[in-house]
């Protein structure tokens, strides 16, 4: 799976856990404040990013953005 | 046909500073709300320093939601039912007309003094337990309070999200035996006060004193309780609000009885809308606290109600 493909899927996956559009979330889209998504909602995608990969994301993780998530999984697919 | 539509009512926790300050600018209706708040209050709510005042939060969410409802009665019939979380319940009670702007007002701002006392005399932290059943939180909290830690379900907010409260030692317990059962993801919440716990116990009962001066009126739509999963009703009112403090809150049964097609969350953030999405997928949700959001609804409602 490319980084692109990582992105598509996290982006599906965001729209549909926070009810946004896809088209509209990039690698530099903000949880908090682009998309007013508070600590709870990052966990309930992280929790469905983890079993549509079949990856462990650590809970300390610092994700801010879209980006920082793709990135993380992108590593640990590759690890 | 005229869509039909349930209100959903904000409780604490999304605030944000200089909310509400386009509405107050530009709505007429909004204004009077907070003006009828202000002379029940003898504050100046119109005053960013007060309106912002962390004291004055809970008073102002419940000024924002009414606010918000009056502004929306102008476009919309009324809602089939309203549902309020928690504090919600109280401008959801007051824009059913079961109780009056005069009241409710007062009554929220005494109820928060009461849960402050309360909450400084028996200190609590609440976390958000995410993917594990009701019946499992339910499970380890009656075992950590059985050991002498005592710790409860809060809130049922979503099939996928529970809240719990209670003593520290409790909620530390009540992680602790989740996550060696399975669950991954226990987040700590910024509150130093278990509401809808036992530990609310003198707080509910200052409460019940205070609301037998209430003056309880016919509603214009139900309200259903987080309490009881009912709608009140004019002789229930008082005893449920009094229970309210020291029971979980069960919001999503109460949005699965009600069964509503579209929502609208009046009041700040969005923390409702998302709950009645997880909830029941697929339906319309909207939510209010702004003249951006406002004019959103204006702009979809009159093209779906043409």
């Amino acid at each position: 799976m490319t980084k692109a493909d990582v992105l598509n899927k996290i982006k599906d996956i965001i729209a549909d856990q926070l009810d946004k559009d896809a088209s509209k979330i990039t690698e530099t889209t903000n949880f908090k404040e682009d998309l007013d998504a508070d600590s709870l909602d990052v966990f309930e995608v992280v929790d469905k990013i983890e079993d549509e990969f079949d990856v462990e994301i650590d809970s300390d993780e610092s994700i801010a953005t879209v980006g920082d998530l793709v990135t993380y999984v992108d590593k640990q697919l590759q690890a | 046909m005229t869509t039909q539509w349930t209100a959903l009512f904000s409780g604490q926790g999304q605030q944000f500073a200089g909310m509400g300050a386009d509405l107050l600018a530009q709505e007429p209706r909004y204004q009077a709300v907070v003006q009828a708040a202000s002379e029940a209050l003898h504050l100046q709510l119109a005053d960013p320093a007060v309106w912002d005042d962390p004291v004055n939060a809970p008073v102002a969410i419940v000024t924002l939601s009414l606010g918000v409802y009056q502004v929306l009665c102008q476009d919309l019939p009324l809602p089939q039912a309203g549902i309020g979380l928690s504090l919600g319940e109280y401008s959801a009670l007051a824009a059913s007309g079961m109780l009056s702007l005069a009241d409710v007002f007062p009554l929220v701002q005494d109820r928060a003094a009461y849960m402050n006392e309360a909450g400084a005399k028996h200190p609590g932290v609440m976390a958000a337990v995410l993917r594990a059943s009701a019946t499992m939180v339910e499970e380890a909290c009656a075992a950590a309070t059985a050991a002498g830690t005592p710790v409860f379900p809060a809130n049922f907010n979503t099939p996928a999200q529970t809240v719990i409260g209670g003593s520290a030692a409790g909620v530390t317990a009540v992680t602790q035996a989740l996550k060696a059962q399975g669950v991954k993801r226990i987040v700590p919440l910024k509150m130093t006060v278990a509401s809808h716990t036992p530990l609310m116990a003198e707080a509910s009962m200052k409460l019940g004193q205070r609301l037998a001066h209430s003056h309880i009126q016919s509603a214009q739509f139900p309200v259903w309780s987080n309490t009881t999963q009912q709608p009140f009703t004019a002789d229930t009112v008082t005893q449920t609000l009094t229970d309210q403090l020291v029971h979980p809150t069960h919001f999503g049964t109460c949005l699965k009885n009600a069964q509503p097609t579209t929502v609208i969350e009046v009041g700040p953030g969005t923390a409702l809308t998302k709950f009645a999405a997880k909830t029941i997928p697929g339906m319309t949700a909207w939510h209010v606290d702004s003249m951006t959001t406002l004019n959103e609804l204006r702009k979809n409602w009159s093209e779906t109600n043409e």
